[in-house]
């Protein structure tokens, strides 16, 4: 019962923990980009939204380059907090944030741009300052297009399993998480074992979809 | 007192602004296209004018030669939008309370309650934008814009998206709402109706100078207006 349950519980810490700081740096970026002129913006947009299309082994292999012992991040890491992230749970956190960002950007980035900006300017000269207009008029505008972004970056954490397993292995109760456990269940001929984590993967995932559709119909219609 | 004197330059012209206004009801009045909201706009602190100085009551608001360039919430001016920009998330009390903010004693001073009652929007209070009619709409916005107490109010064609008939009780309200808080207006329309409101009315002044180059001016010189039953009007005849 054990090895069933623990999979469960670190793929929805790693998905949770990789969907805020996705959310958080996504809509940072996204926001940062429909609103301020850099030059090279659209190289930049290319980069960050690249580990979208590229195949996951090939995201966590430049993971590993980046984080390893010998990799500039992982230098750093190491020199300043003494802290290795290669297979452990922050691997696997950062590998899920760096798959899922694209998701948050893109759908976060198509609710901003379609933000009234009438409403931002009546906000500022009823009295707001720029974290007030954000935080009470624009991120509630955009709303329908976080949520999006929030459920797809959660959604894709949690399936995510080819960079996961270059830059944080398949560590029972440490990094293995349930396409991990489910792999190597099959793997090792035991697919009983799969079978209870595969059936509450598919019911979980069916429920947020309908939710999200539901949700999603229900966005439109109020919203004109 | 407002005190504006700047340009702005736009792709296919610049805009002048040169005039004063105290205690009345200024109209800058020009077809459309002509920079009038730009004008509005710069004043708000929404766009900022190339060179010059807006100043209110007193404080600078903006200076091209000294960098001065406060922001729109540090401003103290309302603005009433053309097409109203209401809170569309939010419900019609949240959006005129938005800029309110709450005296620490109830001194008999505005609130809530006793603007909607006044501009007749109190049973629309749990209704969001999207529900309301135009007239209503505009009343949401008037009552929003005077809640944020301010010393000036802007207005951009408040009364054009308005059938007629409304158009004349929402036109002396407007004139009601002046005469009692004693505030300023700069009113922008580019109809001959709404611009009768006005004390003081600019016509958009086009000319077009040995360069090619359009210039576009709202420029108050009391001097050489025409004094017409109380009120001084310059006719908006230069640009037809």
């Amino acid at each position: 019962m054990d090895n069933f349950i623990e999979p469960i519980l670190i793929s929805l810490k790693i998905a949770s923990l990789a969907t805020i700081l996705a959310f958080v740096i996504g809509t940072a970026c996204a926001r940062l980009m429909t609103r301020v002129n850099i030059p090279c913006k659209e190289a930049i947009e290319t980069l960050l939204t690249l580990p979208m299309v590229l195949p996951p082994t090939v995201v966590g292999f430049g993971l590993l380059l980046l984080l390893g012992r010998n990799g500039p991040i992982g230098k750093v890491l190491a020199a300043i907090f003494n802290m290795q992230v290669v297979f452990t749970l922050w691997g696997a956190v950062i590998a899920a944030v760096v798959v899922a960002f694209p998701l948050v950007y893109i759908n976060v980035r198509a609710g901003l741009e379609k933000v009234d900006v009438n409403q931002e300017r009546a906000a500022r000269t009823l009295g707001a300052g720029e974290l007030k207009v954000f935080f009470t008029i624009t991120l509630p505008l955009a709303w329908p297009g976080l949520v999006s972004g929030i459920v797809l970056a959660f959604t894709r954490s949690l399936g995510e399993f080819g960079a996961t397993l270059m830059v944080a292995g398949s560590i029972p109760g440490q990094t293995q998480t349930i396409p991990m456990a489910v792999y190597f269940s099959v793997m090792n001929g035991e697919t009983q074992e799969a079978m209870p984590l595969v059936t509450c993967v598919i019911v979980f995932s069916f429920f947020l979809l309908f939710w999200f559709n539901w949700w999603s119909r229900k966005m439109i219609s109020t919203r004109r | 007192m407002l005190e504006v004197h700047f340009i702005k330059k736009l792709p296919e012209f610049t805009v002048s602004a040169e005039f004063s206004v105290n205690e009345e009801i200024l109209v800058l009045s020009g077809p459309s296209g002509s920079g009038k909201t730009t004008v509005l706009d710069c004043l708000a602190g929404i766009q900022n004018p190339d060179s010059g100085v807006i100043s209110l009551n007193g404080k600078t608001l903006f200076s091209s030669s000294s960098g001065i360039n406060i922001h729109p919430s540090k401003r103290n001016m309302g603005y009433i939008f053309q097409d109203y920009a209401l809170f569309q998330h939010l419900n019609i009390k949240d959006n005129i309370s938005y800029g309110w903010h709450k005296p620490k004693k109830d001194q008999g001073e505005l609130s809530p309650d006793k603007i909607s009652a006044l501009l007749k929007i109190d049973h629309l209070m749990e209704r969001y934008p999207d529900q309301l009619s135009g007239g209503e709409k505009q009343r949401v916005a008037m009552a929003r814009g005077l809640l944020s107490t301010p010393s000036l109010l802007l207005l951009d064609e408040p009364l054009s998206a308005l059938d007629k008939s409304l158009r004349h009780s929402l036109r002396a309200e407007l004139e009601q709402i002046h005469h009692n808080w004693k505030l300023p207006f700069v009113l922008v329309t580019h109809c001959n109706m709404e611009a009768r409101l006005g004390n003081v009315i600019l016509a958009a002044d086009k000319t077009v100078n040995d360069r090619g180059k359009t210039l576009v001016s709202f420029q108050r010189n009391d001097n050489i207006l025409e004094s017409l039953g109380g009120k001084t009007l310059r006719l908006a005849s230069s640009l037809n």
